[in-house]
């Protein structure tokens, strides 16, 4: 069995680099021989240890308590398609060893980073074998039911990781503002996958929203993900030209949802996946609410922002189990 | 019903009341029409009034709870024209049973504004078309032998149809309004022997369905004018 260690950035960009339009939400992808195929777990439930520390205000028994629900989340809302099983606390360090390990680590030098995902891949397969997940003990946590304000909930940010750890990549459903210190501060958003947490208190992070229910389904497809969802597919382009990074959202006014994808080729070809059946106003706007770099590889690739947000001429409809017909959104330079 | 609904209503009552009924009097239904096993089919065209679906705003989360508009939309299903047929058979000298099948085309419209990078405003449609069959009673209330004054209601199954067919979605249609008939023919030898024209304005009422809001059930005003036969 062939396996490597990828950061979570260089698995994201081989997905986008190369992904076919198939694949509608951002999620992680692996380079296997010519093909990109979907990073996913297939083997049920997913074994993991907590690591033994304590930090301030969570010990390892509360984190423990928090991730296992963090993990029950995602496994309800794929309908149990996905599963996973304490194994017991380890004094290991959740760095690639085998072992699926989450827990806390002091990164100093990753001042900005709450938390982040490793993997470790079957890369014949794309199968996941490992993921590990640390939270970083430079900040101050809390497992308050409410949130405990200035610490940041250890549930919601771990549920943010561990969709990672399933597969999923980054959201752009949010609007953001820059800070004087030159961090972004959310002034809202709409995914627990978007890549700027809330401020340190709050715990709507605990819940995810369309956007992530949609990519989860995406990425485990079950029947009846398959039966009761459609999708949007069709291109972004300027002048005829497709964009490449193009952040597309659809909105069902009658239910209220919104769920976004990406453009993924240099053509603009998207798909927006896991809509419920009804009719959608779609939108494409520039990915200027968060670093590209959080979505893309922007060392190999050039994520277009030059252009003004742009509906989709028409109300699109979708049907169960079905597609829209290919649509073309015409956006114009800035 | 908004405002709009309710103007169109009064106009399709306005409309019913100035049909020929001048010759009302107090005389039973001609005979023919009086045996309680009367067939009469109708083919009519049907004018529908819009719906109003709303406004939705697609919401992002600020940290506080509170929504942060992406954008606003104001969606409605406008006017629409289509083609009724109904088969009445006579249970009573006044009471009919009536089947009716039903076909509408219509536009889904959505507006939309108040763009957080802002976007250009647009309004954005879809066609729709309804497909309904339903089971009505028919109540004579007054009538001559050239005319009669007659309230209807009833309830059914509809489907609507948009994305070229490719979305569908099935409801319940159920309406209650009231019309006349006039008759050209009546109990004339030969094989037609009732002809005239019906026309009608009632309140539509459909439950779930395609929507741009999150109203399951509207309400509309409608109105059909046709001729009907007999043999």
């Amino acid at each position: 069995m062939t396996r490597r260690r990828l950061a979570l950035v260089a698995v994201i960009v081989a997905a986008a680099l190369t992904a076919p339009a198939v694949h509608a939400y951002l999620k992680l992808g692996a380079r296997v021989g010519s093909r990109v195929v979907a990073v996913k777990w297939s083997r049920f439930p997913i074994r993991y240890f907590i690591t033994n520390r304590d930090v301030p205000g969570v010990s390892a028994a509360q984190l423990q308590t928090s991730v296992a629900r963090a993990f029950a989340t995602w496994a309800s809302v794929t309908g149990g398609a996905v599963s996973a099983e304490f194994a017991g606390f380890t004094s290991a360090e959740p760095v690639g060893d085998g072992v699926t390990t989450l827990g806390f680590r002091a990164r100093a030098d990753m001042d900005r980073t709450l938390g982040a995902t490793t993997f470790v891949l079957d890369t014949t397969t794309g199968e996941l074998i490992e993921s590990d997940i640390f939270l970083n003990s430079i900040f101050d946590w809390s497992i308050a039911e409410t949130g405990q304000a200035p610490r940041f909930d250890v549930e919601s940010i771990a549920e943010h990781e561990i969709g990672h750890l399933l597969g999923l990549g980054h959201s752009a459903l949010g609007e953001t503002e820059l800070a004087e210190n030159g961090r972004r501060a959310v002034l809202g958003k709409r995914a627990v996958m978007f890549p700027i947490a809330y401020p340190a208190g709050n715990i709507e992070d605990r819940t995810p929203e369309a956007d992530d229910i949609a990519g989860m389904g995406d990425i485990y497809n079950t029947t009846s993900f398959q039966r009761d969802t459609g999708s949007i597919s069709g291109r972004v382009t300027l002048n005829g030209a497709g964009i490449f990074g193009a952040h597309v959202t659809g909105f069902n006014p009658s239910t209220g949802e919104l769920i976004g994808t990406f453009s993924l080729t240099a053509d603009g070809s998207f798909v927006l996946a896991g809509l419920k059946a009804g009719l959608y106003v779609v939108r494409a706007e520039p990915l200027d609410d968060a670093d590209p770099g959080s979505f893309f590889d922007t060392d190999n690739v050039v994520v277009n922002v030059n252009f003004k947000p742009a509906y989709y001429s028409k109300l699109v409809a979708v049907p169960a189990g079905g597609g829209s017909g290919a649509i073309e959104v015409k956006v114009s330079a800035k | 019903m908004n405002r709009r609904a309710v103007a169109a209503a009064v106009l399709t009552a306005g409309f019913v009341a100035m049909l020929p009924l001048v010759a009302l009097a107090q005389t039973p239904p001609a005979a023919r029409r009086s045996t309680g096993h009367v067939i009469d089919y109708t083919v009519a065209v049907q004018f529908d009034g819009p719906t109003d679906f709303g406004s939705a705003d697609a919401n992002l989360l600020r940290p506080n709870g509170t929504p942060l508009s992406v954008f606003s939309t104001n969606s409605s299903l406008g006017p629409g024209i289509g083609l009724d047929a109904h088969v009445s058979f006579g249970l009573t000298r006044r009471l009919f049973a009536e089947a009716t099948g039903a076909w509408g085309r219509f536009q889904l419209r959505t507006h939309t504004s108040g763009d957080v990078e802002n976007a250009d405003p647009l309004r954005l449609t879809e066609d729709l078309s309804r497909f309904s069959v339903e089971g009505s009673g028919l109540w004579m209330l007054w009538a001559t032998p050239r005319a009669a004054l007659f309230a209807r209601g009833g309830a059914g199954w509809m489907r609507e149809l948009a994305g070229a067919g490719t979305l569908m979605e099935d409801g319940v249609i159920g309406n209650v309004g009231g019309g006349v008939k006039y008759w050209w023919k009546n109990g004339a030898p030969g094989r037609l022997s009732r002809l005239g024209v019906r026309a009608e304005g009632r309140v539509v009422i459909r439950s779930n369905g395609i929507t741009l809001g999150e109203q399951r059930t509207r309400v509309t005003p409608a109105a059909s004018a046709g001729i009907f036969f007999g043999f």
